[in-house]
């Protein structure tokens, strides 16, 4: 595994900040939009975290004032009745208060929980419909960075939603309450909210640019350990350490010198904006009523309340300028799923499509054509039989159409004339995924997936025994591999990372052959392998076809000799059709392609 | 990737032993590091004494009845004054600390980057391959990146974080657990002043509180490792579920696959839930539980005392300030990450836990460092100018694994200038041999003469800096196609590379590229497996190599590029010795010498027409390649047919 870690998330590109300005609106009601739907199942929780919030910022108003009846009357006139009154008040309201706090939490936290995990798996839906063609065109690191980071970057914002909107009512209800009791104290709150609030969101979004610099040159350091890391090798066959540690001192640095730049230059910032400024606020307001109390026109149990509320201010404001990043961020986010949701899934089932429970080998590909809008024919009139104990290899240069006749018989695409028929059904009838479990399908590269050996091979049939793999592996000639497992079956494979590119192949095949296929497809079997494995694998191929059908799509002529019948495909039309020395008579661009194919052969020898 | 989850420190001596490691790092700084410390010192009583003088602001102001208005204000000023005072001298101070923590932290953990990524390529290779390159890059950036982000930095640039980097375990969470035992202890004095049972009653909670916590948050833990244990395996799932797409919509199981994605995702979310759970418990109500009854006694035994007249309002007031600064207060707002959140009683037992926590990665970094490098060269070894290329090996053996040696007692000469081929089926050791060339890997018995110098003895860098190495695929770096060819030379004028270019055949390929030589490639760009091939020649070339070293150069390759290859290596090898390991036999027909391996020894040396004679191995896999004889036999009559 080699995909680049994504240690935070990282900040937008300087293309998506750009498009993200310039269509705020849109995007921000196409994400709105987006997010509604993830929101509905929650309505009655996110209705009742609302009440509670705002029941909870009342709660929160009230233990201040006791402090003022206390010092106000109940001290200074030894008011026995009311002290005990205020202390009882404060136990119950402080109780309801946590009360509230914790079944809040719960609620709220739940739908924290759910929500990614939702868009998750709304996003995982749809992925899982792609088109084959489209998966390989769709890099993986970039498909998993929308299943992840997005999706999580997504939902941080949803969530923080409410918690803001309540820091905003908090934030009106103290700016009412001063204002109430002297405007000229809001006043002075103001003089330094503003341009706090100000000199805020100007540092914030400097501080994003440089953060875009740091992290590039970050992602640039670590994508150079990372090529070390991939070579080392090749480093140390060349004696290349030096180089590569000067290299590796360089980036470093170069990292590091933009990060001291970029902190040294909010050193000032912080300190006015987290301390400064606060602290000059809080001065200047605790004078001001100071300097009422000692004129008599306040009281000092007025003014505790009031100072303890004026000190809740800070934080909302810091909390919606940063929310308002987070939107920005999440915009873009949405954007990229959006473009994954938009991609055009692949052929469903019909209602009532038949459900297969064996396949027997047959299959008649009935003069096909098969054009994607605005281009030139993928193929045009092809057709071929398939029967069990029949082999028929599918050859041409690339571009003929190999692939593109195998995603038919798959049903990845539909043809537009002429018809796939399987046992005599036609594959647009068919419950696409019954047919596929019974039969054998072997790719260009086998995939492994994490786990043991034994998962590997239980993929396709979750049902087999021990004695079934052990059986077919030592079919394949992986008799001794598996032997030289220390745990056997249970070995787990760390995806295949250690393992040739023979072996990983043989698994494949291995793993088609499971559930004895009567039809195996092969597309390209050995095209990833060198000259020994391949004369190995196909070995086992020719062995194990038996009295399956057999169809293989290849570039290597040599492994197809004894085929019964070879199809070769030029710009999609079928070029010429028969045994390889019928073909050698018959078909001009056949024996082109062997001459080509033998012709290191010649030049070495 | 490295199993983050389950690891914890158990023994508290390993603990201490990744600290003192850390500290290594640490010490060059330490300057700056106590210096912030005192700072920290300084800090603390400047913010607990400004809230105290609200006493006097309170009793010998507002509340003076005896004095005139302008004496009072006057007291409010200076007292005001006094207070301002202090609390800018704290934000100065606080700034100070901050930059003082965060460069020591910054440097420290920087050295060790260097350090490590310096350690890491002198390890041998068979260390190195022992871990996959996504772990070595995961261990080599991931671990360096400081987990104690949220624990008070920067508010500006919270999205992120400056980070401090990995030694932030020390540097940033040592003087953090000073100033929270600081404040309890100057809180506890403070307290005391005004009533010396406040101060002994904040002492005597800490013990339950802190009791509490401690379990609480040890089990907290336990589930949070649970948890990143399943987000692990709901990665793993998602990966296997995009990047094996084609082999799961092919077998037909999308519904498994799914099947198996939701299970991972609703176990994580039970455990989330349960997480979840477990904090609301914990938090606001076991431990909400203690801080309440504390807090509601302060406000009772104060409020009592002050209806007593043993205490001024002015107490009170200072009282429930100096408590709300030491003690989590109940009357916390909503938002979940408001940084009010933890106070001095509280932050005790989290940063021991998060210290914890936070030298995992360390002690990942530590075991990289500690594991044993190379061996050098020996003192005063000879460097090798000139070299003429004359290679032999004496009786070599290697075993990359005890008890199973991958070459038994290997002899061979070869002369400067001779093109040497090796075969023989996987497993016989023709890889083994040119690692034992290289010096990859030393042999455990025999040795190797390079020019009769022992290789032991050799400057490493002064001979490879002779030798060309052409794997089987080419490795790109990111960067320009010249900068990938300069790989081999780093010094290399623009002449030398054109002129290596030329000789490689690969003028068309670089003229088609949009900006020819300076044209931007990498792993991920779409390059053909010949150009690729052709760039790891010229980078071998570029060094004007004595010694040609390739490994399956063109294994990977369509015929008709590997023919053009075999030209391109045909016209370079005049002047230089050449050693070819190849698994098609066609590869190596035209060499001076092949070397047929079986099982760790030599089978048979000979050309190809004596070993068709003398060597089974040579003859089966001669035959085995030329294909099923009885088809190919009918193919190459027929092509024969229509050639004529």
């Amino acid at each position: 595994m080699t995909e680049k870690f994504v240690p935070d998330a990282p900040l937008l590109t300087e293309e998506e900040a750009l498009y993200v300005s310039a269509n705020f609106r849109r995007s921000a009601w196409q994400a709105f939009l987006f997010i509604m739907p993830f929101l509905r199942p929650h309505l009655l929780r996110l209705i009742l975290v609302c009440i509670a919030d705002i029941a909870i910022i009342i709660l929160n108003f009230i233990p201040p004032w006791y402090g003022t009846y206390l010092i106000d009357r109940a001290f200074p006139q030894r008011d026995w009745k009311m002290a005990s009154t205020i202390i009882v008040l404060l136990l119950a309201t402080t109780l309801l208060t946590q009360l509230l706090i914790a079944i809040r939490k719960f609620v709220y936290n739940y739908v924290e929980v759910r929500i990614p995990l939702d868009l998750r798996a709304r996003m995982y839906r749809h992925i899982q419909r792609f088109k084959l063609e489209t998966i390989d065109a769709t890099p993986i690191g970039e498909v998993l960075f929308r299943l992840t980071v997005d999706t999580d970057r997504v939902a941080h914002t949803i969530y923080r939603i409410l918690p803001t909107f309540t820091m905003l009512v908090q934030f009106a209800l103290i700016l009412g309450f001063s204002t109430y009791t002297d405007p000229v104290i809001s006043l002075f709150v103001l003089l330094f909210i503003i341009p706090w609030t100000i000199l805020f969101y100007w540092v914030t979004s400097i501080s994003r640019v440089l953060d875009r610099r740091r992290l590039y040159l970050a992602e640039v350091r670590d994508s150079g350990i990372q090529q070390t890391a991939s070579s080392f090798g090749l480093v140390k066959a060349f004696a290349n350490e030096r180089l590569e540690r000067h290299k590796n001192v360089v980036r470093a640095g170069g990292a590091q010198r933009v990060a001291v730049h970029g902190y040294l230059f909010l050193v000032p910032f912080e300190l006015v904006t987290q301390r400064i400024l606060p602290y000059a606020r809080q001065t200047t307001v605790f004078l001001y009523l100071s300097w009422k109390v000692v004129n008599g026109q306040m009281t000092l149990g007025t003014m505790v309340p009031l100072t303890t509320y004026l000190n809740r201010l800070n934080y909302p404001i810091e909390r919606m300028v940063n929310f308002f990043n987070w939107v920005r961020q999440t915009m873009v986010s949405v954007e990229r799923m959006m473009k994954i949701l938009q991609t055009q899934p692949s052929i469903v089932d019909k209602p009532g499509a038949v459900r297969l429970t064996s396949v027997s080998g047959n299959v008649e590909v009935r003069d096909v054509t098969f054009q994607r809008q605005g281009q030139n024919p993928a193929l045009s009139s092809v057709s071929l039989t398939l029967q069990p104990g029949k082999r028929v290899a599918i050859i041409g240069p690339s571009g003929a159409g190999k692939s593109t006749l195998v995603n038919l018989i798959l049903r990845s695409n539909v043809p537009n004339q002429g018809a796939v028929l399987i046992d005599g059904v036609d594959v647009r009838d068919l419950e696409i995924e019954s047919f596929l479990r019974r039969i054998g399908v072997v790719n260009q590269e086998t995939f492994l997936f994490g786990g043991t050996l034994g998962d590997n091979l239980r993929f396709v049939k979750p049902e087999a025994t021990d004695e079934e793999l052990d059986t077919v592996l030592r079919s394949v000639g992986l008799g001794t591999f598996l032997d030289a497992q220390p745990n056997g079956l249970n070995q787990d494979l760390q995806s295949g990372t250690s393992l040739s590119i023979g072996q990983k192949q043989r698994i494949g095949i291995a793993r088609s052959l499971l559930s004895d296929p009567r039809l195996l497809i092969l597309d390209e079997p050995t095209s990833a392998l060198d000259a020994a494995s391949e004369s190995e694998v196909m070995a086992v191929i020719n062995r194990l076809s038996g009295d399956r059908a057999v169809l293989m799509v290849t570039h290597r002529l040599d492994t197809i000799l004894d085929f019964d019948e070879i199809i070769v495909l030029e710009l999609g039309r079928v070029a010429g059709r028969g045994t390889h020395s019928e073909l050698m008579q018959t078909c001009p661009l056949y024996v082109e392609l062997r001459q080509s194919y033998r012709h290191d052969t010649e030049l070495s020898a | 990737m490295p199993d983050v989850a389950s690891k914890d420190f158990r023994s508290t001596r390993e603990l201490i032993r990744v600290l003192g490691r850390v500290w290594q790092y640490v010490r060059p700084y330490r300057s700056k590091f106590f210096l912030a410390i005192l700072f920290v010192l300084l800090t603390v009583p400047l913010t607990q004494l400004a809230i105290f003088l609200t006493r006097d602001v309170a009793n010998k102001a507002l509340l003076a009845v005896g004095s005139t208005v302008d004496q009072r204000w006057e007291t409010v000023l200076g007292l005001i004054g006094l207070q301002a005072l202090f609390l800018f001298a704290s934000s100065l101070f606080w700034i100070i600390r901050e930059v003082l923590e965060w460069y020591c932290s910054m440097r420290a953990s920087y050295d060790m980057r260097l350090a490590y990524f310096r350690h890491l390529l002198r390890l041998p290779l068979e260390v190195l391959r022992q871990r996959p390159p996504g772990e070595h890059l995961y261990r080599a950036t991931i671990d360096f990146y400081s987990t104690t982000n949220s624990t008070g930095y920067f508010q500006v640039s919270n999205q992120d974080g400056y980070d401090p980097g990995v030694a932030g375990v020390i540097v940033r969470l040592v003087p953090m657990l000073i100033e929270t035992l600081y404040s309890l202890a100057w809180g506890a004095a403070l307290l005391s002043l005004i009533d010396p049972v406040l101060g002994i009653g904040l002492l005597v909670y800490a013990i339950p509180y802190n009791i509490a916590a401690w379990s609480m948050y040890s089990k907290i833990r336990q589930t949070q490792f649970l948890l990143r244990a399943g987000a692990e395996s709901e990665a793993a799932v998602l990966r296997d579920s995009v990047a094996g797409m084609r082999t799961i919509k092919s077998h037909g199981r999308t519904a498994l696959q799914r099947l198996k994605f939701i299970t991972s995702s609703i176990a994580m979310r039970r455990e989330n839930i349960r997480l979840l759970g477990q904090v609301v418990f914990s938090e606001h109500v076991v431990l909400w539980f203690v801080r309440w009854v504390f807090n509601c006694s302060v406000y009772i035994y104060m409020t009592l005392q002050v209806m007593h007249g043993r205490a001024t309002i002015g107490d009170w007031l200072a009282t429930m300030l100096l408590v709300a600064a030491l003690v989590k207060s109940d009357l916390e707002g909503i938002d979940p990450d408001a940084p009010t959140a933890s106070k001095p009683m509280e932050k005790v037992v989290q940063i021991i836990q998060r210290m914890r926590v936070d030298l995992v990665p360390a002690q990942r970094i530590m075991e990289t460092l500690d594991q044993k490098p190379q061996l050098g060269d020996r003192d005063n070894p000879v460097v090798l100018n000139g070299l003429q290329g004359s290679i032999t090996f004496e009786d070599v053996g290697l075993s990359y694994i005890e008890g199973n040696p991958a070459l038994r007692g290997v002899s061979i000469e070869i002369q400067p200038g001779e093109f040497v081929g090796f075969v023989g089926p996987s497993g016989a050791g023709k890889s083994s041999i040119l690692s034992v060339a290289l010096r990859l890997y030393l042999p455990d018995q025999g040795r190797v003469l390079i020019d009769a110098h022992d290789l032991n003895d050799v400057a490493l860098d002064s001979y490879l800096n002779q030798v060309g190495v052409v794997p089987q695929s080419t490795y790109l770096y990111d960067g320009t196609i010249a900068d990938n060819i300069r790989f081999g030379k780093p010094r290399a004028t623009d002449a030398e590379v054109e002129a290596v270019v030329k000789l490689t055949g690969m003028e068309d390929f670089v003229s088609r590229q949009p900006e020819g030589l300076e044209t931007m490639i990498g792993e991920g760009s779409k390059i053909s497996g010949g150009e690729k091939q052709r760039i790891g020649i010229a980078r071998a070339l570029i060094r004007d190599p004595k010694i040609l070293i390739l490994d399956e150069a063109t294994a990977n390759l369509d015929p008709i590029s590997e023919a053009s290859l075999s030209q391109v290596i045909a016209k370079v090898r005049q002047g230089r010795t050449v050693l070819c390991v190849a698994h098609r036999l066609k590869t190596v027909v035209g060499c001076d010498k092949i070397v047929v391996l079986k099982d760790g020894l030599i089978e048979a040396i000979g050309t190809h027409e004596s070993l068709l004679n003398k060597s089974t191995t040579y003859r089966d896999l001669w035959i085995e390649q030329s294909n099923t004889p009885i088809s190919s036999q009918a193919g190459s009559g027929v092509e024969g047919g229509s050639n004529d």
